[in-house]
């Protein structure tokens, strides 16, 4: 059960990785309109890869979590992908998405103390 | 009906609705699915079997992925995420019914919260919005 929360997390983790980095690849110019250098140019690589780690934690986490509480608990993805944009993308935040951050959380903690 | 004649099939504004209930479908099937491949992995060596049902999860997953996007071509997300709520329900009654999981009150209170919160932070983007009053007027006049 312990290393099911670490797959979970891990899991958390990997996917907001991975959407924050397509992002950032889709900031910039692309160098080609080319699909292949678009899949395998630095940040989309990694968002690639991000993804497969993330499917790979999530069957991993699966197997000790109930499904009813890993799933929701996957939703932190969305308080955190805000967030982290709000600091490294330069995305702005308004209010009601800081309230829906707080939701989440508290959220998430209701589902992982049930 | 050929693959390809299906997803021109949902291509059509008008059954943006039934791709978006698909999609709602196969991705709680597919989250099904990954539980069951994920026990069945879980207490022994990984077989064929359990690698077959890991790609059949995987597949249907990903059809429901596909089913999101040609729904969102037409839909606002405004009005398409609040119905994904439909797969929070689909899959804490599916791990009920085929896994035998409990599911207490505090759970289905935390599941509210998470899923409120994720509709704040999607429907009060401006960039969203804006998408979704394109897409309005784009249906209005095609």
């Amino acid at each position: 059960m312990m290393w099911g929360w670490a797959y979970l997390s891990l899991a958390i983790l990997f996917g907001t990785i991975g959407q924050l980095s397509l992002k950032y690849a889709l900031l910039r110019p692309l160098p080609s309109r080319a699909f292949a250098s678009l899949l395998f140019s630095g940040p989309t690589a990694i968002w690639l890869a991000c993804y497969v780690a993330t499917m790979l934690f999530w069957l991993l986490a699966l197997r000790s979590i109930p499904l009813s509480q890993a799933f929701p608990i996957l939703g932190l993805q969305y308080a955190l992908i805000p967030f982290l944009s709000s600091r490294f993308l330069a995305e702005r935040l308004i209010p009601a998405q800081w309230g829906g951050i707080v939701l989440i959380i508290a959220g998430v903690v209701l589902v992982g103390r049930s | 009906m050929k693959y390809d004649g299906m997803v021109q099939l949902l291509r059509r504004p008008k059954l943006a609705p039934t791709a978006l209930l698909l999609s709602i479908l196969l991705g709680a099937c597919g989250q099904l699915l990954m539980k069951h491949a994920a026990l069945l992995s879980g207490i022994g060596p990984l077989t064929f079997a359990t690698v077959a049902m890991i790609l059949m999860a995987l597949a249907i997953y990903s059809m429901g992925i596909g089913c999101w996007i040609l729904a969102l071509r037409t839909l606002p997300l405004a009005v398409a995420y609040p119905v994904t709520s439909l797969s929070y329900i689909g899959i804490m009654w599916g791990s009920s019914y085929c896994f035998g999981e409990r599911i207490s009150a505090l759970r289905m209170m935390g599941v509210a919260f998470i899923f409120l919160g994720v509709v704040l932070i999607v429907l009060r983007d401006g960039t969203v919005t804006r998408i979704g009053a394109t897409l309005r007027r784009r249906i209005r006049s095609p």
